[in-house]
């Protein structure tokens, strides 16, 4: 029984089961709702970023599914080295997305709780972190700068200790 | 009245851009307003940095800053959040805070200038501190205290003045604290002092006290139930009647303490008697003494520095002028105050001259901060009648009997002797030490030089632990660099 997903420009796209299960959110929808031909609604994703989510379960739907503890979720990343990324999902995320494409597709793995294209997402940004400035990481997540001085400066002192260790 | 309603909309207008141009124009990237990040995805993106660019991010912007230590402070330090952290917030965010992180905080410093703003948060967050082992901060309540020690079942370090007296209320929680308690550094009143002592089964390793004047005579003796199985650092800064210090000697020793580090501070009725008890099961361990401004205390050091091998940092501040005297002896050598001063600058991971303090006039007349003004005149005119030939103004030349040539001779044959003596154990510490005592005291027998001079100068010259028989252009023997302070220093 195929699944309907509606985004939130009112595109429909249709999808398997499998790959609709990739989708923690889904999946449980799925298991309370039961099987449905109505079209399930998703207000947060819009149509081009949930067709790239789509491709991105379409050719991940045969691997197990990770575990899915929510405190682990931090300490698992924390595991993985942002290096470590399988070469068909780089491509997947370079292909034409810029910082805004990124961001929605982390905002929707997030919403649509799929684990694991959220840890792919957030490597990825993670390496494009990388190497910048403070004020280069402001510019690229256009992030207002709400220190005073003084809090700066404190902070720069702060740091200088853990730079030692 | 229309045209002042009219008035805004026209200004508003006037700024939009209606030109062809300026409609085409690409949007500026500040314009392009990313959604924010959910928590959880920046927590994962900052938990996959390393260390170099955490830091970076942690000065992007405060919430950035707050997420970023998250993994920054689980790698260095456990789970530890400073709690200045919280406070570079707003009161909203304090709470929300405290809610994400208050069951992973395992440390929370406070420096006083923040007890203000702390005082409300603390109540907020005292529920989800379940974790919290270490507390650093400035003046407690005791009621404040207690309900902190209830409120966290782990704690177990606790550093600050505790301010109050001890009722019915307090007592419990007090005693509930001393069983879990391993190192506690705090301010407070005899009464309270005693409180947390009396209790069966004294977890304590690191004790650091300064008791106020409100310590009532016989108090320590009679009800203190305490039994420091494990303390192993002890730093106490209290004007206790004579009576309580051999109460509080006793106790530890027969607890069997065997302690790394000593610090007493300012200790007027203390006296050599009672160090000598403290100290009498930890010959072998101790590695850190400090006398400090304690008028009684005259041999302690000269003991250490005799009895016990490990000793690695001595700090002897404001000693008794007849403590110099027996420090010093009546003869010194001015080769052996320069083959110190070599040793010493020689001598990485530790800082003589700072370790022993300026104030010690022991280590002015050795040479090492010859400064008239480090010596008040009773110090000066006490030396100066123990020594009438020395002249303090004099740097170069003072009245030394011991030539250059003797003590190099001397110090080559003593080395030759641990050698032969010490070979076939060279990896034991202590069996080194074991010969040097062989060796010095039949050295002191031989040349008239007295015995404990000649162990704090062999102690310096040939450290126990190195016997490297490396010689450098100056003819002192090269040390590894295996001093260092007690890790157990709170």
């Amino acid at each position: 029984m195929p699944v309907i997903l509606q985004a939130s420009d009112g595109q429909q796209f249709t999808i398997s089961k499998p790959v609709a299960e990739r989708s923690m959110l889904l999946k449980n929808m799925l298991d309370d709702v039961g099987e449905n031909e109505q079209a399930i609604p998703l207000p947060n994703v819009s149509g081009p970023i949930l067709a790239a989510v789509i491709e991105y379960c379409e050719h991940h739907k045969d691997e197990a599914m990770p575990a899915a503890d929510e405190d682990d979720k931090v300490f698992e990343a924390s595991k993985k080295k942002p290096d470590d990324i399988d070469q068909w999902d780089a491509d997947f995320m370079k292909q034409g997305k810029g910082n805004e494409e990124l961001f929605e597709i982390i905002l929707a793995a997030n919403y649509l709780d799929i684990k694991p294209l959220l840890d792919l997402g957030c490597k990825t940004v993670a390496n494009m972190i990388k190497g910048k400035t403070p004020e280069q990481i402001r510019e690229m997540f256009n992030i207002e700068n709400d220190f005073t001085p003084d809090e700066e400066e404190q902070i720069r002192r702060e740091n200088e200790w853990a730079a030692d260790a | 009245m229309a045209n002042r309603s009219l008035s805004p909309a026209t200004d508003v207008i006037s700024l939009l851009p209606l030109t062809r141009e300026a409609l085409n124009r690409p949007l500026s990237p500040a314009s392009l307003k990313l959604p924010p990040l959910p928590s959880e995805a920046l927590h994962i993106i900052l938990a996959c940095l390393p260390k170099k660019d955490l830091l970076q991010c942690a000065r992007v912007n405060k919430e950035w800053h707050a997420t970023s230590l998250l993994p920054l402070y689980r790698e260095y330090n456990g789970h530890w959040l400073p709690f200045s952290e919280f406070l570079a917030t707003s009161g909203d965010r304090k709470c929300a805070l405290g809610v994400t992180y208050g069951s992973l905080v395992r440390r929370v410093d406070i420096g006083p200038q923040d007890w203000f703003d702390i005082k409300i948060t603390l109540e907020l967050m005292s529920y989800v501190l379940c974790n919290l082992r270490s507390l650093h901060m400035g003046p407690l309540s005791l009621k404040r205290f207690a309900g902190l020690v209830d409120a966290c079942p782990h704690l177990e370090e606790f550093a600050g003045p505790l301010e109050g007296t001890v009722t019915e209320d307090i007592v419990w929680p007090l005693r509930k604290f001393g069983t879990r308690m391993k190192k506690l550094k705090v301010i407070c009143s005899g009464t309270v002092f005693c409180e947390l002592l009396s209790v069966e089964g004294s977890m304590v390793e690191a004790l650091d006290v300064t008791l106020d004047r409100r310590l009532l005579s016989g108090m320590l003796s009679t009800k203190i139930r305490w039994n420091p199985k494990r303390l192993r650092y002890l730093r106490l800064r209290a004007s206790m009647p004579k009576k309580e210090w051999t109460a509080l000697a006793w106790i530890i020793f027969l607890a069997g303490s065997t302690l790394i580090g000593l610090e007493l501070v300012k200790c007027a009725s203390l006296t050599d008697y009672h160090i000598d008890v403290l100290l009498r099961k930890s010959t072998a361990t101790l590695q850190f003494l400090n006398v400090t401004d304690c008028k009684r205390v005259e041999y302690a050091f000269l003991k250490a520095i005799s009895n016990s091998p490990n000793l690695m940092h001595l700090q002897l501040d404001r000693a008794p002028e007849s403590a110099v005297v027996a420090f010093l002896g009546p003869p010194s050598h001015t080769a052996l105050r320069t083959m110190l001063l070599q040793k010493l600058e020689t001598s990485p991971g530790v800082n003589w001259p700072n370790a022993i303090g300026d104030h010690c006039p022991a280590l002015s007349l050795l040479g090492i901060s010859l400064d008239d003004s480090s010596l008040s005149r009773s110090e000066r005119a006490g030396i100066l009648a123990h020594r009438p030939g020395l002249d303090l103004a004099d740097t170069e030349t003072p009245n030394w009997d011991i030539s250059r040539e003797f003590l190099d001779k001397h110090t080559a044959t003593i080395t030759a002797w641990v050698d032969d003596v010490a070979v076939p154990t060279r990896t034991e510490g202590f069996d080194h030490w074991t010969a040097f005592h062989v060796c010095y005291d039949f050295t002191s027998v031989m040349t008239g030089v007295p015995s404990h001079l000649l162990r704090f100068c062999l102690y310096v010259l040939l450290s126990p632990k190195t016997l490297t028989r490396e010689r450098d252009g100056g003819g002192a023997i090269n040390a590894d660099p295996a001093f260092g302070k007690s890790s157990l220093v709170l």
